[in-house]
């Protein structure tokens, strides 16, 4: 399996989303981690202590940029100011790449503040793809764009999600933040059969993959990042990097966050599937 | 209206409570129902913008309690649609909201409090600056001071309160257990925050100190700051109570450029 780079860009190995509560012990431990994705809109503020911390670890750590407010799929205009600030955050950071949501997340000018689900439809189909196209102009660089978790379908719906989302990636020539976590949960509360979407996703196209944990409310599963990632999920994980090869790889916790090392220890896991699936080679070269 | 916009805006009215009918252009799922599973998306709205203004006004929630702080957050969301990309934002309005509303005017510490918070927040991320050194300007030759003019900290504001509330953010902060609401001023106070490093900082004003900040921003060297306050208090008074003002907001870090 190629380790050294995927769609012209670098494999970085194995990391974990940055969340302030680990700030100190980076700085300190300078844990075994071998990149960070900085939250973009948690640095979108002139100064101070975030940009500080930020500028520190990343002196230390190559990291990526994972927005949560690009709204690709509103019917709003894109907000050339927001990806401005995006883009200038960009040149401070030198970001591996850039990422975001395949979502909607406000209309009529009111943020939402939530990953809100398209229907996936012909209309939805190239909204989408002409913003993209759009905003990897502006921004010079192609994207990821990430499946989000979901609790309700539309009627409107013509077309599969995986399919959609493989139409996107394919038209608006962008790449896939693969969340493995979140196909999980949405199949469960959709009732499909998570290999179907596996098997529909354009594999050389994903970039990178999140793992995160999430609630059972028995029927129904929400994503809310404040468990550890379960056994179900790990084995989505496997089947992925055996269908696409290995895809930079982190943990995302945003709630019930646990001392550092914790989450390096579950990244461990990562690990064990990764270098089971393709060789020890796989630890040495991307933590090079 | 294309089916992407009547979706979107329908989704937006369910979350706001109202969105009558929107439930009907969901398809039913394998297990729980469409009520449920809207349901989520509601609960989250609500409760991540509360968690933003916990996040911005932690020493209102600790004052209020969760009950009252849910009942004010609420409220506000109600009341106040985000227009920001960052939920960091969002609670900007807060202040004037409870200094309005019917249900909280009646406390108005609870708006400065909030006010208190809020500044001190853009503070906290406010653009950076490094103070200038109290011996570069100590450098300056004598007969070039009435020329000086400095240019504040980009962080450096104000805040009038009528109200004791940094006294009880500070005792909060502290770790007091208990606090009884705060005392009011007569006549108010005026407070000077800003951030010379990394943390933010807050202090009252003397009589007098603000006009002279006002100068200070206006532009005005230190001769003619000197003589305005000689109108009042006489040359060798005005100049020495303007050297000593000089000499505090040097120490305190909030000048970020002296020039001659």
């Amino acid at each position: 399996m190629p380790l050294t780079s995927r769609n012209g860009l670098p494999t970085l190995g194995f990391g974990l989303g940055l969340r302030p509560d680990h700030y100190l012990a980076i700085l300190e431990d300078r844990p075994r981690v071998d990149w960070f994705e900085a939250i973009t809109e948690n640095y979108l503020v002139p100064g101070g202590k975030p940009l500080d911390f930020l500028d520190r670890i990343r002196a230390d750590y190559p990291m990526v940029m994972h927005g949560v407010s690009l709204s690709i799929g509103s019917i709003d205009p894109l907000d050339l100011d927001y990806l401005a600030a995006v883009k200038a955050l960009a040149s401070r950071l030198e970001p591996a790449w850039i990422s975001d949501h395949l979502c909607w997340t406000g209309v009529q000018g009111v943020n939402l503040h939530d990953l809100l689900p398209l229907p996936y439809t012909e209309e939805a189909l190239a909204h989408v793809v002409e913003r993209v196209c759009r905003v990897q102009d502006f921004l010079g660089r192609r994207i990821l764009l990430e499946n989000v978790s979901s609790y309700v379908a539309f009627h409107d719906s013509v077309i599969t999600e995986w399919d959609f989302v493989a139409a996107v990636c394919r038209q608006a020539d962008c790449l896939l933040l693969l969340d493995v976590n979140n196909i999980h949960v949405s199949a469960f509360n959709h009732g499909f059969d998570p290999l179907d979407y596996l098997a529909a996703v354009p594999g050389e196209r994903v970039q990178q993959i999140h793992l995160a944990g999430h609630t059972d409310n028995g029927d129904h599963l929400v994503d809310t990042h404040d468990h550890p990632v379960i056994d179900p999920v790990w084995t989505l994980y496997a089947e992925a990097v055996r269908r696409f090869g290995f895809a930079s790889t982190m943990i995302e916790r945003d709630d019930r966050i646990p001392p550092l090392a914790e989450l390096v220890a579950e990244l461990d896991h990562a690990r064990a599937i990764g270098a089971a699936l393709l060789g020890d080679a796989l630890l040495g070269e991307a933590s090079a | 209206m294309s089916g992407l916009g009547r979706l979107q805006g329908g989704f937006k009215a369910f979350l706001w409570g109202g969105g009558d009918g929107f439930a009907e252009s969901i398809a039913p799922g394998p297990r729980a129902s469409v009520e449920t599973m809207l349901g989520v998306y509601r609960h989250a709205y609500r409760a991540r913008l509360l968690e933003a203004l916990a996040v911005a006004f932690p020493i209102l929630k600790e004052i209020v309690g969760d009950a009252t702080f849910a009942q004010i957050g609420h409220g506000y969301i109600a009341d106040q649609p985000s227009p920001y990309r960052s939920i960091r934002w969002f609670g900007d309005g807060l202040p004037r909201f409870l200094a309005e509303h019917p249900d909280w005017a009646g406390s108005p510490w609870l708006s400065e409090l909030a006010a208190f918070e809020w500044t001190l927040g853009t503070c906290f991320d406010g653009p950076d600056a490094t103070p200038v050194d109290v011996a570069e300007v100590a450098a300056v030759p004598p007969e070039a001071w009435p020329d000086l003019r400095l240019r504040l900290l980009p962080t450096a504001c104000r805040l009038t309160l009528a109200w004791g509330v940094p006294q009880a953010w500070r005792a909060i902060t502290d770790g007091a257990a208990e606090i009884p609401p705060p005392l009011r001023y007569d006549p108010p106070v005026t407070w000077l925050f800003w951030r010379p490093d990394l943390q933010s900082r807050f202090r009252s004003l003397e009589a007098g100190e603000e006009a002279a900040l006002d100068a200070v921003i206006a532009g005005s060297c230190f001769g003619d700051f000197c003589e305005l306050l000689s109108a009042r208090l006489g040359p060798d008074q005005a100049a020495l109570l303007a050297a000593g003002w000089l000499r505090r907001w040097l120490e305190d870090g909030l000048v970020a450029a002296v020039t001659v």
